[in-house]
């Protein structure tokens, strides 16, 4: 058999005390290096599956295995070193007296020498930018060096897969950029990156691949080009595809590609549809 | 959710009770259980609220729950008070260098019925008076508004604390903190990180809240509050008053002729 997957899950339900199934019947398999976005409105069961992810919550029916290993086996510490977990909210894990002991306190949890732990502390700061504030007490920074503190804390442990729960909720475009450049270079390094979001023009640079959510069902697993064409199945979970391959989508009978992502691809599109208009003596009205 | 709130909404007519004449209840029928330290009128009060409870149409459940939650001390003082009287008589059990005599047992019987006594009474308050009225009733009989105030605030805050508390200690967990392992003390160490970034969040949301407050105008100068709300004693409520005056009346002769 191939490499086990990352991550496995096969028919997990999942209610909290007391309340309505959370997850139906989910099923689906992260492999090594994969980029995935998980997108669905609020309460839809985002957080409630990455969860499962790695041990913080355990399916009341079915399986998830984690690097093949059932996740109800292992303890949360174990599973930390395999999938990092960063949460929708920085100031749920922010408690260090510096950003260093913040950033530190992972690698230590994992009984790295102290040498390792200084080294992957170091780098963390460099990666996230974090390097200045380093001595100051993480809880009084701003909000978006707050979700970076969050994000090196996790890096720091080095897992295979990263889970981001909402990693640019309120912040700025240029901190939303960094954020994603920093998720970008993370996964060219190979790491796994599951990215939760509701904000779907994020998704559409980046993912190679979209498990769209709602009301705990998969409605959707496929790749950004071929989920945005399918605006029926977005529209159920509340959503639309960015403007941009709306734009496509109208300009369709114009001779536009109608899977277009990006602003970038589309003035390809639109460049390459004028150059030929123009050789045929035409052009559009 | 997990909830710290034990109202359970009905339309009875104790819910309807003003809060004050409720406060008057507790603090007579906690009098009277410290004064008069026996059988009868413990027995009398027990009964009372359970009466109360169930013409409050509180579920059976909800009254067994407090029993269970009564039990290990209804059986503990017992136990404890059994050989704290030696030398009573008439001695019921004799071993080692314990004895165990009659009017011990008593006492012990009585102090646990006691306490569940006062228990039920807190419970009657509690179960029936919502937390908003609790606190206009406090706040009607002189404590100041903001105090009133707060208080309600920190009993609306307690379940946002206890869920943003859940969610501290899974992001900690998922960053290898291990609650389980080692001694008393090392275990203590380790859930400082949780009780950190708890009182961060805490203060945080408690900066946010005040300004919240003050920016729709609290604590403006030179201001008299109206209220939705006003509390006004109806003729139900002074029967009740009434109702318990007799009663302290009885309690107090009693006492006297006795
Ligand atoms: N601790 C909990 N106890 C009970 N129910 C919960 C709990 N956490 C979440 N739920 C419920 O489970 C469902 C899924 O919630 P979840 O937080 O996974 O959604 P989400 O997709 O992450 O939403 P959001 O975009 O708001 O973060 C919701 O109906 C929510 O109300
Ligand atoms: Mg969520």
């Amino acid at each position: 058999m191939a490499e086990h997957p990352i991550i496995a899950a096969d028919e997990v339900w999942f209610a909290y005390p007391e309340a309505d199934w959370a997850l139906r019947d989910v099923s689906l398999r992260i492999r090594a290096g994969e980029y995935v976005a998980i997108i669905g409105p609020n309460g839809a069961g985002k957080t409630t599956l990455a969860k499962q992810f790695n041990g913080l919550l355990l399916p009341t029916r079915g399986q998830v295995r984690v690097l093949g290993q059932d996740t109800s086996s292992l303890r949360p510490r174990e599973l930390a070193s395999a999938v990092g977990y960063v949460f929708q909210n920085p100031d749920h894990q922010i408690f260090a007296a510096t950003t260093w002991q913040e950033i530190a306190f992972g690698p230590r949890n994992l009984g790295l020498s102290e040498p390792e732990v200084r080294a992957r502390t170091a780098d963390a700061l460099a990666r996230f930018g974090l390097k200045k504030v380093a001595d100051a007490p993480p809880a009084v920074l701003g909000f978006a060096l707050r979700r970076k503190v969050a994000l090196a804390a996790v890096y720091a442990m080095r897992p295979q897969a990263l889970i981001l729960d909402e990693p640019t909720g309120g912040l700025d475009w240029d901190s939303v950029s960094e954020v994603k450049s920093a998720v970008a270079g993370l996964h060219a390094e190979g790491h796994t990156i599951v990215l939760i979001t509701h904000d779907i023009a994020l998704v559409a640079k980046g993912p190679e691949r979209v498990i769209l959510l709602h009301a705990g069902h998969v409605l959707l697993d496929a790749s950004p080009r071929e989920a945005f064409g399918r605006g029926e199945r977005l529209r159920i979970a509340g959503l639309v595809p960015p403007q941009i391959t709306r734009l496509a989508q109208r300009l369709a009978p114009c001779g536009l590609p109608a899977d277009v992502l990006t602003v970038g691809e589309f003035v390809r599109a639109y460049a390459g549809m004028h150059s030929t208009h123009g050789q045929g003596g035409g052009g559009v009205a | 959710m997990f909830s710290f709130d034990l109202y359970v909404q009905r339309a009875s007519w104790l819910h309807r009770v003003d809060p004050r004449v409720k406060l008057l209840f507790i603090v007579e029928m906690t009098v009277l259980l410290l004064v008069l330290p026996n059988f009868p009128v413990t027995l009398g009060v027990l009964a009372a609220c359970h009466v109360l409870l169930a013409s409050a149409c509180i579920p059976w459940t909800r009254i067994a729950g407090i029993w269970r939650l009564m039990l290990l001390l209804t059986l503990l003082v017992p136990l404890l008070w059994l050989p704290l009287m030696p030398r009573a008589e008439p001695v019921l059990l004799e071993f080692w260098r314990v004895r165990v005599t009659l009017p011990a047992l008593l006492r012990g019987l009585l102090m646990a019925a006691r306490l569940d006594a006062l228990a039920f009474v807190f419970f009657v308050w509690l179960l029936t008076t919502e937390q908003r009225a609790i606190v206009q009733g406090f706040v009607r009989l002189g404590l100041p508004y903001e105090w009133g105030l707060t208080l309600s605030l920190s009993l609306r805050y307690l379940p946002t604390l206890h869920s943003i508390y859940l969610q501290i200690v899974d992001a900690l967990r998922a960053r290898g903190l291990d609650l389980g392992k080692g001694s008393l003390f090392a275990r203590a160490r380790s859930r400082l990180p949780i009780l950190v970034a708890l009182l961060v969040t805490a203060l945080r949301s408690s900066e946010n809240v005040g300004r919240a407050l003050e920016a729709r105008a609290l604590g403006t100068a030179g201001v008299r509050r109206t209220s939705l709300h006003e509390l006004r004693l109806r003729r139900a409520d002074l029967l009740c008053l009434a109702a318990l005056l007799l009663l302290l009346l009885a309690g107090l002769t009693i006492l006297i002729a006795f």
